[in-house]
């Protein structure tokens, strides 16, 4: 294949791509059953009874009473959540997802929580973590194969 | 998702061990679907530029979740498939294989509300998931560290290799 057919065709493949990320964020909110961070940032009583999901930074727990304060980030900006039957544990800086019912006045009613990072540090580790797989991935793919600059395309090492 | 060193060392682990019992499988093809096992993380490509740069900058609808979706997976590997002059099909066959492997074990992950991310996309949009771990629990890391560990020792040692590269 010539490599001007090749660009070509990668181009197209690539366009399709980013077509595909205008569809989805057109689409989305069709297949998401419950209100968006967005929706309630516009309009927050009208939801009030409905079930959702949301995810939220941790600003604040109480113990005490199984209480925490998120902050949900939205398209143009953020609010705060209460969280109310939190029966997890997580330090603030971390994340949750909540999914429950909505009660008046910024306050969710838990029905469940799911901890994504148990503390702020737990981002540092997950991109650390990344890092080295994708230094992993290099390492091995070349020490397998290599650049032709004739063909300007991998090639088998050692052949 | 699980993170980029998990996603590769389960694709590693499992293509390696598929190779003792596929004979063209050799550890260059392993490679490649390693390769593909990273695909579901360049939607990571938003930290360098977030999508409402893009939003605001071109004024369109934007998201880079289909990235790590099935719908990025098949385009991407046709894109990388291509920087490739031989054995084109079974490159592309690898980095798919790599990516699904990549998307299923995301496809595992737990959320609240019992189904989960868009990584069927465009065909299944939210999907059950069982919610078996969350991406920041070392221990997703260490078994799949351990499980990639046994593959190698077991493929050096007591797989008879001679014939493959």
């Amino acid at each position: 294949m010539h490599t001007a057919v090749r660009v070509f065709v990668a181009a197209l493949l690539l366009a399709v791509v980013a077509g595909a990320g205008v569809h989805y964020d057109v689409a989305e909110p069709t297949h998401w059953p419950y209100p968006t961070d967005d929706d309630l940032a516009e309009a927050y009583e009208p939801a009030v009874g409905e079930p959702a999901l949301l995810f939220g930074d941790v600003q604040s727990v109480d113990p005490t009473d199984n209480t925490a304060v998120i902050t949900v980030e939205h398209d143009t900006g953020e609010f705060d959540l209460r969280v109310t039957n939190l029966d997890t544990s997580v330090e603030p800086g971390g994340t949750i997802q909540v999914y429950g019912t909505l009660q008046p006045d910024y306050t969710i009613a838990a029905r469940s929580t799911v901890v994504v990072n148990p503390a702020g540090s737990s981002t540092t580790y997950k991109y650390a973590v990344s890092a080295l797989g994708a230094l992993l991935v290099l390492i091995y793919f070349f020490r397998q194969w290599q650049v032709d600059r004739d063909t300007l395309g991998f090639v088998p090492r050692g052949d | 998702m699980a993170d980029l060193l998990s996603h590769v060392l389960i694709a590693y682990a499992l293509l390696t061990a598929a190779s003792w019992l596929i004979e063209p499988l050799t550890h260059r093809w392993v490679a490649v679907g390693m390769g593909g096992a990273a695909i579901p993380d360049l939607v990571k490509l938003e930290l360098l530029v977030d999508e409402g740069v893009i939003q605001r900058t071109l004024d369109i609808p934007f998201e880079y979740d289909p990235i790590g979706s099935l719908a990025g997976v098949l385009l991407i590997a046709g894109v990388i498939t291509l920087l490739f002059t031989h054995e084109r099909r079974r490159v592309y066959t690898l980095l798919v294989t790599g990516g699904t492997l990549s998307l299923v074990g995301d496809g595992l992950r737990a959320y609240a509300d019992g189904h989960a991310s868009f990584w069927l996309y465009p065909f299944w949009w939210r999907p059950p998931t069982p919610s078996l771990y969350v991406t920041s629990d070392p221990r997703v890391l260490a078994s799949t560290l351990v499980v990639a560990v046994a593959v190698a020792l077991v493929d050096r040692y007591l797989v008879d290799t001679t014939g493959s590269d």
